[in-house]
């Protein structure tokens, strides 16, 4: 047998290839760059700073909006402190508040953003689920796991090629996602026919970063608000007794957890973040603000902030009607912070 | 530590490294290796090596008296213990909770209210294989089939050689043992082969089984509505290509990775889907796992030596344990019974309706055991009776109505690489990888491994456990 002829032929033929590969997708330059992508070795890494946190520091928690919204490193020029970004992207809160409120003797200040279609869910579906691995995973992580993810980090943070997310924006590179593009659009189930396409990348603080081309490129806007279109009618389904029931239900399961924080000397302000066109038209007709936000605030007895109800948190436009680009994100965050200094809810220390 | 995962490719560069550096004699190299298996299992939750220097420590001790002990009667006690404490690791890790909830079940059904917490016990990775592994020495043993281990670090090795170690292949002391007696070294082309294994076992496992596969099963079987038969059969096929790819994909990476270090592993897995029955079917699939219940339990059980009856009775027993092996549940109770069943039927077609295999029914033979086999694997997939039960009516259409849950380009998809890996299974059915190779252009062998290597590394593998770490 030649085996050194094929082992060699395969070692030329293989870096020939993925220098072929990698050097492709470095041209789309408006979709892909390398770095180290948000999942749930990630977040744990965060998540583990809540154990030695003292009353003094602060956690984000929130879906996608309070990722794009908040920069930390604002946030820490201003207050000096860095919050603790637990945020997740796509999932819903819930999980990671249970999991601090009942899991650690955290008692500082939580920011938690509120997406009503995150937030007023009770053990709602997949994303729930995923949510609790994400915890799972930080709990039971083995040692290899976190090698795996050390040793990963170099790598991620160079090739192009290893963009794949743990969400299924439909422009990932891992071959699944490639293959997934692939349809036969004969009907035989029922189908939304668009999907996600990735609208920014996080830096290793867990800071969600709007591509800049999505400020000024309408048709990259419209890639998105289209697969938003297709989704929100069915997403949000019309505020009902059935509606009623799953909202109270999270609302009693919420105001559980604050009381638990709160009587341990905690701090807990929510934040709701602004939305527009169909997010907001939507949110309004399947969740109106009198029957859920304000019902709910009442209830936990908290700060709160309502972007209808400050300039400041509505003045700036959202590219894909729920997003913040990079440079407003900092606006917001300097604002909000300042805010809730003068509000006495935080101190500058 | 997963074979597919950044961090077992930096610790299999770390130990060929030192296994190859002129810095260690054979004695110091056995125990690196036997230190980085140690390692290799830790990584993953290291209390839990105790049970390995347990399950080593015990069955060293017994094969030591049993090697020079004459008395019948202590040398059963010796194999007693070993099997008490193998089997009562086996019975508290693996089957705690479901002896639990069963005695619950039981009690209550009685009229006796009595609820107890389900003790929530850690399984350790691979237990069911080393457990095996060691008392197949301590079996051996008292038989005086196989020779005392020379060191104890020859056998410790034996028990916790990382590449078989969570996974099999379960290999025998003779097959082992010896091999760590001298020096090992793979040449070039061993090495070279080895690599060439391994690259072929993470692409079985990584793109075949987690990428192409794996999806469907997990959504077909994931849903709790009644399906369509068309989607019930392709994730049951779907689950069928993947749990072959999987499980032989990592006995495929055990054997490469051996061969890098010169050591020769038995092989596993044979083609298993072209099998012509059942009996050909348990000599071709988890090959290592066949033999021993064989050779363990079957045999021991009376085998075919008194009468049809009791073989019958022994088939089954054996195939009914060997599904409780794989899980502790009564579907994989059913599986093992399933099993059990065809190979019944087909000793009683042998006797009463025999007839030739040609080349002509072969093919179809083959794709009706393939079929049938897919059956009992609703029942090691389903997580309840209730589910695996939908799944068989939809399979047969025993209800209309059911929801399509697949889109045309999935089933397509599913349907070609299952076709696919059925025609190959066919095609390689009397012949192996090897062979093929030996008549295979070095520079079509490149390309192909080539190939593997490039859809391996943008597959993007995110580190799935292998299924057959649960068992």
């Amino acid at each position: 047998m030649k085996l050194k002829i094929t082992l060699i032929l395969a070692l030329v033929l293989t870096t020939i290839s993925v220098t072929i590969w990698e050097g492709y997708w470095r041209t789309q330059t408006d979709y892909y760059i390398a770095f180290l992508e948000d999942d749930r070795n990630l977040w744990s890494q965060e998540r583990a700073k809540v154990e030695t946190a003292t009353s003094k520091d602060i956690i984000l928690l929130g879906a996608s909006r309070t990722g794009y919204n908040f920069n930390t490193h604002v946030w820490e020029e201003i207050q000096d402190i860095k919050p603790i970004n637990l945020t997740a992207n796509g999932k819903p809160p819930g999980p990671f508040l249970e999991d601090i409120v009942n899991n650690t003797s955290f008692n500082g200040t939580i920011i938690f953003g509120v997406t009503p279609i995150a937030v007023f869910v009770f053990n709602g579906g997949r994303r729930w689920r995923v949510a609790e691995k994400w915890i799972d995973h930080y709990y039971n992580r083995t040692y290899a796991q976190r090698l795996g993810f050390e040793l990963s980090k170099p790598l991620k943070r160079n090739l192009v090629t290893l963009s794949a997310s743990e969400l299924t924006a439909y422009n990932d590179l891992d071959l699944k996602s490639l293959i997934n593009r692939i349809s036969i659009d004969d009907g035989r189930i029922k189908t939304h026919n668009s999907n996600l396409v990735k609208i920014g990348y996080n830096d290793e603080d867990r800071n969600l970063i709007m591509f800049p081309r999505l400020t000024n490129n309408p048709i990259y806007q419209k890639e998105i608000t289209d697969h938003w279109n297709n989704v929100l009618t069915n997403a949000f389904p019309e505020y009902s007794e059935k509606i009623e029931k799953v909202v109270s239900k999270s609302i009693n399961n919420l105001e559980n957890l604050v009381q638990t924080f709160k009587n341990r000397g905690g701090k807990i302000i929510f934040i709701r973040h602004k939305a527009e066109e169909d997010w907001n038209k939507h949110t309004k007709r399947s969740m109106p603000r009198d029957k859920v936000w304000d019902r709910f605030i009442e209830t936990v007895d908290c700060p709160s902030y309502h972007f209808e109800d400050y300039d400041f948190m509505s003045k700036h436009h959202l590219p894909d009607w729920s997003h913040m680009n990079a440079e407003d994100a900092k606006t917001y965050t300097r604002d909000m912070v300042n805010q809730l200094i003068k509000d006495g809810h935080l101190t500058k220390h | 530590m997963l074979f597919n995962s950044l961090s077992f490719i930096l610790f299999l560069i770390i130990v060929l490294a030192l296994y190859y550096a002129k810095i260690l004699n054979w004695t110091n190299k056995k125990r690196m290796l036997l230190l980085s298996s140690y390692v290799f299992y830790g990584m993953w939750n290291p209390p839990l090596v105790i049970l390995l220097w347990i399950s080593t420590m015990v069955d060293w001790t017994a094969g030591k008296r049993l090697a020079v002990e004459e008395n019948q009667k202590k040398r059963k006690m010796w194999l007693l213990l070993s099997m008490l404490v193998n089997l009562g690791f086996l019975g508290f890790f693996k089957y705690g909770d479901f002896l639990l909830e069963n005695f619950v079940t039981i009690v209550n059904s009685i009229g006796i209210d009595f609820k107890a917490k389900p003790m929530d016990i850690i399984l350790p990775m691979g237990i069911s294989f080393y457990t095996f592994q060691t008392m197949s020495y301590t079996i051996d043993m008292y038989k005086r089939k196989t020779e005392r281990a020379r060191t104890f670090l020859d056998f410790a090795l034996y028990v916790t050689f990382f590449p078989q170690l969570v996974a099999g292949p379960i290999v025998r002391a003779k097959e082992l043992i010896t091999q760590f007696y001298e020096p090992k070294k793979a040449t070039a082309n061993q090495f070279i082969w080895g690599l060439f294994l391994l690259t072929i076992g993470l692409f079985q496992k990584v793109v075949m089984a987690d990428t192409l596969l794996a999806g469907t099963s997990d959504k077909v079987f994931g849903s709790s509505k009644l399906l369509h038969g068309v989607d019930a059969w392709v994730g049951t096929i779907a689950f069928s290509g993947q749990i072959f790819f999987d499980f032989a994909g990592y006995s495929t990476c055990a054997i490469g990775i051996a061969l890098m270090l010169g050591i020769i592993l038995p092989d596993n897995f044979k083609y298993p889907y072209a099998s012509l029955g059942f009996s050909d079917l348990w000599r071709r699939w988890h090959i290592s796992l066949s033999n021993w219940l064989r050779d363990y339990l079957y045999i021991p059980l009376g085998g075919n030596r008194h009468g049809i009856t009791r073989m019958y009775a022994a088939l089954m027993i054996t195939m009914l344990l060997g599904g409780l092996w794989h899980g502790a549940a009564w579907t994989f109770m059913v599986w093992g019974g399933l099993h059990g069943t065809y190979l019944i039927l087909e000793r009683l077609q042998r006797r009463y309706l025999p007839f030739e295999i040609t080349k002509w029914n072969g093919m179809f033979l083959a794709f009706v055991t393939f079929s049938c086999v897919n059956i009992t694997w609703v029942f090691f997939r389903a997580r309840t009776f209730e589910k695996a039960w939908d799944m068989i009516k939809s399979m047969f259409y025993m209800q209309i109505a059911g929801e399509k849950i697949l889109d045309t380009f999935t089933i397509v998809k599913i349907c070609t690489v299952i076709g696919i890996m059925f025609l190959c299974h066919w095609y390689m059915r009397n012949t192996s990888m090897k062979e093929v190779s030996l008549k295979t252009s070095p520079y079509v062998l490149g390309i192909v491994w080539a190939i593997m290597t490039f859809l391996l590394i943008i597959a993007q593998g995110s580190g799935e456990q292998f299924i057959y770490f649960q068992f």
